[in-house]
């Protein structure tokens, strides 16, 4: 057949547009040359299954893999693009380290590695081991932030280990803590297709997690009436066009709109008064307040009433009653999604207590279709850093650095002695920066992400990083790359083997298809060699154990300089095995399992057995599972899972719905949820007479965090090739600024110039920018000042106080 | 030249018919497929940015909630029979 040029690109134009559908055409895919492998989509948290065709040692296309539980085929925009994420020019490829001179001088690995290990080791042994410091990312695979955490934590002995997720996830975190005494969500993505009320706030959702929209434009195409879609956002986003309500509130009055919507449930009689058997309520975060009852809640809840908090609120009261009601109504389900709008705040944590606490009042949780879901930033940040314990005060699977008996536990697992682990936290991801700016710590090693950019108030930082010895894991240069002593070059997605968990509990295999391009090496490769130099250097051997994949015994034990483990699969079972008994079990989520099953395992799971994929939901007893998920396996598409948390039995706990309350926070709780009493407080830094407008910063739907990998691919780069700030009509025209005018943005702590795009995406008083652009860092002007974190040490990326003129 | 694959995503199933004759009308736009899942369109123009332009002028639209590119070529392609 004689077909143009120009027809062969239109063809696969079409082939492309309609295999983003997930209605693959038969002739999109037909190159029987190309062999496909399973991998997770490398971008969001959602963890979109994909297909990447291999042809001649490159990945040459990519699919939705249509036996998904999580995209059933489909792609967005970016997950399309990925084959090209590799493809760089620019990719690094050898090491290189700093000279006096300010360049950089290409080495071999060995000088690399060497000159790593012998300035960390000096270093630990001249200053101690809290002068060194891991910075990762929720990018890392499990067993790359496992090998780090037990390098830094169990050889060097430190607890300074932080990544990116502090940044984004560590507000929904202390949000589950304070109110189930157990961090992440109940239910999952199968309550998608279940649920009738959707409740999305602080979380654009169409544009940041496009194919979870995609479930929920489904639902509502399906049920147009039933369904109702509620938008709490201050920007008219795609998503709050799309809804049913647009709650447009004014930023940082995001805590008086949601106890108003409390007070219209409590006040119209739709609290489920059976559930409130399982809950208890109790004044303020953590254990600090006293444990209270609904008839003071009512009451406290009465200055909340729609028609006294509507105009500080910036929503009508009618709206408050009508989102209220759409959520509240008994015999009806309820799914709220939440993401950075809500966790990078002042009041993240107390925000997501609030989201928890409408759940919990209405009894919308533990059931099919309803949940308290928070969405998750990045593909890794549960798996490798909340559920592996990558951060300051944590140790695998959900302990804690500061409990005796999990030190033990773990220590035991590494097998290094208890008293090489540390046994308090530092600080959080911000305050180690101040440490590396005060120069207490003097050597960091920051892998798989982008600080020099994505910091708040990064202008402090960089130059810490610029005088520190830096060494800087990635892909591609960038603005951290710029500041380091010396950096390694990593393989990336599929040019190696890992595993990755998601929102929902969920952990997915990823195959390695390609190899990495010249000299690049993946991250854990890169961790394990560093590892075993320092532990020489350092004289600290580990007795690593070899176990039975059946039972976890151990069949022979070698001592080792280093991690002990030498494969991703090895590590991979260490972890398992940390993980074991406690409830983030993963020991049934063997490798066989993971490579086998597309989407993957949803802990807990404790069986090994092949066909048990874990639990779809936790917190809820055998008989409650068995009564209302009995027909799960056809309605929620999932395949075979397990919906009884195997853990409540073994502890004695009945259901209907019961909670763990194992965490400190969660004290006196006597195993019920914790409906936390708050009054509305706002963010740090509100505008004011000299700094008159709100910032907010955020994501794209062309770009993922700092454009690192997507300003690379030029299908998105062309589509959105820099940053540029959305400005309200009203503002426009007062400020006497048109489309593209250039707008100088100025706050407490830096100014910007950017192209105005005039929008009634933006509320009058606020403007927008997104931060994936690494020639404008809109985070010059953030804050970091450590008043504004969350409860959880997170900083407030959405509310900081600026003033705009025209440039 | 410029050739790009989209899916346009609609508000509502009711509008898809109407937004598959609308977008049939505007010049250099192609729709190839429509179904639950949204309608498969090829748009063909001059420079990418102009292909820019449409995307934003459909986003726009109020039947539309997504307008998501899968594919975009702008190599040197003659409009003929070459």
């Amino acid at each position: 057949m004689n077909i143009t040029r120009r027809a062969f690109v239109k063809s696969a134009a079409s082939a492309a547009a309609i295999s983003m559908s997930g209605l693959v055409s038969g002739k999109a895919f037909a190159d029987s040359a190309i062999q496909f492998h399973r991998a997770q989509c490398r971008f969001c948290g959602t963890g979109c299954t994909v297909l990447a065709g291999v042809k001649g040692g490159r990945v040459v296309s990519v699919k939705g893999d249509a036996d998904s539980p999580i995209n059933f085929g489909r792609l967005c925009m970016k997950g399309y693009q990925l084959a090209h994420i590799m493809d760089g020019k620019d990719r690094l490829t050898k090491p290189l380290v700093r000279q006096g001179d300010g360049s950089f001088k290409t080495v071999s690995w060995e000088q690399a590695l060497d000159l790593v290990a012998e300035k960390f080791a000096k270093l630990i042994e001249s200053e101690g081991p809290d002068s060194v410091a891991w910075y990762g990312s929720g990018q890392n695979t499990t067993q790359e932030a496992f090998a780090a955490n037990k390098l830094f934590k169990g050889i060097i002995g430190t607890a300074n280990v932080e990544g990116n997720p502090r940044l984004c996830m560590a507000s929904a975190v202390g949000g589950y803590l304070n109110t189930f005494g157990a961090d992440e969500p109940a239910g999952g993505y199968d309550d998608f297709e279940k649920a009738d009320c959707y409740f999305i706030i602080g979380s654009n959702i169409a544009e940041n997690h496009p194919m979870l929209f995609r479930r929920v434009i489904d639902r509502k195409s399906a049920y147009p009436e039933r369904i109702k879609v509620i938008v709490a956002d201050p920007r008219y986003t795609p998503s709050a066009r799309y809804a049913d309500l647009h709650l447009k509130f004014k930023p940082g009055y995001d805590m008086h709109l949601l106890n108003s919507m409390a007070q219209v449930i409590v006040e119209e009689g739709m609290v489920d008064e059976e559930h409130l058997g399982y809950c208890s309520f109790r004044k303020g975060l953590k254990t600090a307040g006293e444990f209270t009852d609904l008839a003071a809640f009512k009451l406290f809840l009465a200055d909340y009433a729609p028609e006294k908090v509507a105009d500080q609120v910036g929503v009508p009261a009618a709206d408050i009653r009508k989102a209220a009601r759409w959520y509240g109504q008994q015999g009806r389900t309820a799914l709220s999604l939440w993401c950075m709008g809500i966790n990078q705040r002042t009041k993240g944590v107390q925000l997501n207590c609030q989201i928890h606490n409408l759940h919990l009042l209405t009894g919308k949780i533990g059931k099919p279709g309803s949940d308290s879901l928070s969405l998750t930033g990045q593909p890794n940040a549960c798996g490798g850093t909340r559920e592996q314990g990558g951060l300051t005060h944590l140790l695998p699977g959900h302990r804690a650095v500061a409990n005796a008996k999990h030190r033990q536990q773990i220590a035991g697992i590494w097998g290094l002695p208890e008293d090489r682990l540390p046994k308090k936290p530092t600080g959080p991801a911000i305050n180690m920066f101040m440490r590396l700016a005060e120069k207490k710590i003097k050597a960091i090693w920051i892998n798989t992400t982008n600080p020099g950019q994505s910091l708040p108030e990064v202008g402090k930082y960089r130059k810490a990083m610029q005088e520190a010895f830096t060494v800087v894991s990635d892909v591609y240069p960038g603005r951290t790359t710029e500041l380091a002593s010396v950096i390694l070059p990593s393989a990336m997605w599929v040019e190696k083997e890992g595993i990755m968990g998601q929102t929902d509990r969920r952990s997915q295999f990823i195959s390695k298809a390609v190899e990495p391009p010249a000299d690049a090496k993946s991250d854990f490769w890169q961790i394990r060699e560093v590892s075993s130099r320092i532990a020489k250097k350092l004289g600290v051997k580990t007795d690593f154990r070899v176990l039975d994949p059946e039972n976890g015994n151990v069949k022979t034990t070698r001592s080792v300089y280093g991690l002990g483990f030498k494969t991703e699969k090895e590590a991979w079972d260490e972890y398992r095995l940390c993980t074991r008994g406690t409830d983030v079990d993963l020991w049934g989520a063997t490798y066989e399992k993971l490579k086998a099953h597309s989407g993957g395992v949803q802990w807990p799971c404790p069986s090994t057995d092949f066909k048990n994929r874990g639990s779809a939901k936790r917190f809820i007893s055998k008989a409650y599972a068995e009564e209302h998920f009995a027909n799960t396996r056809t309605a929620y598409k999932t395949g075979y899972v397990t919906l009884y948390d195997q853990h409540m039995q073994d502890k004695g706990l009945d259901g209907p719905v019961n909670y763990y309350g194992a965490h400190p926070f969660h004290a006196g709780s006597k195993g019920k949820a914790i409906i936390r009493v708050m009054a509305a407080g706002l963010s740090f830094e509100m505008s004011d007479e000299l700094y008159p407008y709100v910032l907010n910063t955020g994501r794209v739907i062309e770009h993922w965090h700092t454009g690192t990998m997507t300003m690379r691919v030029r299908m998105l780069k062309e589509m959105n090739p820099g940053a540029y700030v959305e400005l309200s009509p009203e503002d426009a025209g007062k400020l006497k600024v048109d489309n593209g005018d250039m707008l100088k943005i100025v706050s407490r702590r830096g100014e910007i110039v950017l192209p105005a795009w005039v929008t009634k995406r933006a509320q009058p008083g606020m403007v927008f920018v997104p931060w994936f652009d690494e020639n404008k860092l809109i985070n010059l002007l953030t804050i970091s000042d450590p008043k504004s974190w969350s409860g959880a040490g997170e900083p407030d990326y959405k509310v900081c106080a600026v003033k705009l003129s025209k440039a | 030249m410029a050739i790009a694959g989209a899916l346009v995503i609609p508000v509502n199933r009711d509008d898809e018919k109407n937004l598959v004759v609308k977008l049939n009308l505007l010049p250099g736009v192609e729709v190839q497929k429509s179904g639950l899942r949204g309608i498969a369109v090829v748009l063909e123009a001059e420079d990418t940015e102009t292909i820019k332009d449409i995307s934003k002028q459909i986003e726009q639209w109020r039947e539309v909630i997504g307008f998501e590119l899968a594919y975009l070529n702008w190599e040197e392609l003659s409009k003929g029979n070459d």
